[in-house]
């Protein structure tokens, strides 16, 4: 850098300082651009059936596959292709080491990516993902179904409360 | 906007009745806040250490938690480095929580996080939540100093609170680190509450409160202004918050008024900074006055 530019950063710098010149813009693009590719990322489950919102979960939480199992390894409801033969698998695979190390919170394999079995209100969470994920991320997995099927038997309930006080109505 | 501007006015007044209700029952709150913001160095220690004593000197009880195992600082903002017992000590069930808790400015009670990286390595920050749950029924504000990033030891900080402020700046890498944690918030099913902007210059290449407010969908809590009165009380003999170094800082007036919204307190006549000497002198005719009256 010359003697003259340099001069010329710093009479630059003194009178910016000097007249309280604001030489910012406004990054509207790249902000706009920004916004554009998070909000790609926000997941709205607004559906009634299971399979869609497991599938929509999977989004929201960033994994591969979802299957849930009763302890038994009787399947609920996957995402996956050959989901029975899994939830069977993961069930005694899970009953298998909580036997040996009581109090098992949660299985975690990895091999071509990882493979986690959480225990969780009497249910198996079976997820597949490329990275592991921490306990905390997987009972929030677990309790987004739970709540989805709360809230469906209650719904199923209302709905056969209203059915059949229609019917004693009827007759 | 209207509307909008009217609800979370009816809210705030809502929330202002029910609080001074149950503080008049003698019954605590028990709100429990993560402040995180996902970028570092957008002011969440300086905002969780001054937030607290906000709320501490209206006679609130307030606990702060210096959740960033790995990277304490919240500590050594409080100038209280050297305390035996540390959140780690009981993490690892070396100690229990009430040893840990300790008496910090202006009636503020502190939990420190330990600064020996050997004991960080054997530490499960998952365990946070179980520490903090018994808690809430003896505090109001329970606040939480999350570290920046999304790894385990913020989710254990957020996961831990009921409730996510998120500090920002107003730029937009600060604003996407803002949006990344308000979706891991939602995704662990917390609630994104409100944001402070931090570091405000009220420069023409700042993202606009409208655009922020928009991008992230939550309500803006309170504008800081970059003052350097922040900076410079880091650098006392004896460190403090600039709640207690200077009080009457721009930048410590600016985190009461946002403190007290974050409470739903009615905000008290503030002094603003920057008030006029003919102001001053009459406001204090004014006092003499009231006094003889």
């Amino acid at each position: 850098m010359s003697l003259a530019s340099l001069v010329k950063n710093a009479l630059r710098k003194f009178a910016e300082i000097l007249l309280a010149i604001d030489s910012s813009v406004y990054p509207e693009t790249q902000f706009n651009s920004v916004k554009e590719i998070l909000s790609r990322d926000q997941v709205s489950i607004t559906s009634r059936d299971l399979k869609e919102v497991v599938k929509k979960l999977r989004k929201k939480h960033l994994v591969d596959g979802i299957s849930v199992a009763n302890l038994n390894g009787s399947l609920i409801i996957s995402t996956e292709p050959n989901a029975l033969k899994e939830a069977i698998t993961s069930a005694a695979l899970y009953q298998y080491i909580n036997s040996e190390i009581s109090n098992s919170k949660a299985v975690m394999i990895k091999s071509n990516g990882w493979l986690m079995i959480l225990p969780h209100a009497d249910k198996l969470y079976i997820v597949r993902a490329d990275a592991s994920l921490t306990e905390i991320e997987l009972k929030a997995l677990a309790e987004d179904v739970e709540r989805f099927l709360m809230i469906e038997n209650k719904l199923n309930g209302m709905q056969e409360s209203n059915e059949k006080e229609e019917a004693s109505i009827k007759t | 906007m209207k509307k909008r501007k009217q609800a979370l006015k009816h809210k705030f007044k809502l929330n202002l009745i029910l609080n001074k209700k149950r503080i008049f029952k003698g019954e605590f709150l028990g709100r429990t806040i993560c402040i995180a913001s996902g970028k570092g160095g957008t002011g969440k220690t300086t905002m969780t250490a001054n937030f607290g004593i906000a709320l501490a000197e209206k006679s609130l009880n307030v606990l702060l938690i210096d959740a960033d195992v790995a990277m304490a600082n919240l500590s050594l903002l409080l100038g209280m480095q050297a305390s035996p017992i540390t959140l780690h000590n009981v993490l690892l069930g070396e100690a229990s929580t009430g040893d840990a808790i300790y008496d910090g400015p202006k009636g503020v009670k502190f939990i420190p996080s330990g600064l020996s990286l050997q004991s960080y390595r054997r530490v499960d920050p998952e365990k946070l939540k179980d520490i903090i749950e018994p808690l809430k029924s003896q505090f109001d504000f329970i606040l939480v100093d999350a570290p920046a990033g999304v790894d385990k030891t913020v989710l254990a900080a957020i996961n831990a609170c009921d409730e996510l402020l998120i500090v920002t700046d107003p730029t937009s890498p600060a604003i996407a680190d803002a949006f990344k944690t308000k979706m891991l918030a939602q995704r662990l099913g917390k609630k994104p509450i409100g944001v402070i902007v931090n570091f405000v210059r009220g420069e023409k290449g700042e993202i606009t409160n409208l655009d922020i407010m928009k991008m992230l969908e939550l309500p803006i809590y309170g504008n800081v202004p970059e003052d350097t009165d922040v900076r410079r009380s880091f650098m006392q003999e004896k460190v403090a918050p600039i709640m207690v170094w200077k009080p009457n800082a721009k930048a410590a007036l600016a985190m009461k008024q946002a403190a007290y919204k974050l409470a739903s307190l009615k905000e008290e006549a503030v002094k603003q900074r920057g008030e006029s000497f003919i102001t001053k002198l009459l406001n204090k005719l004014k006092s003499l006055f009231k006094k003889k009256k």
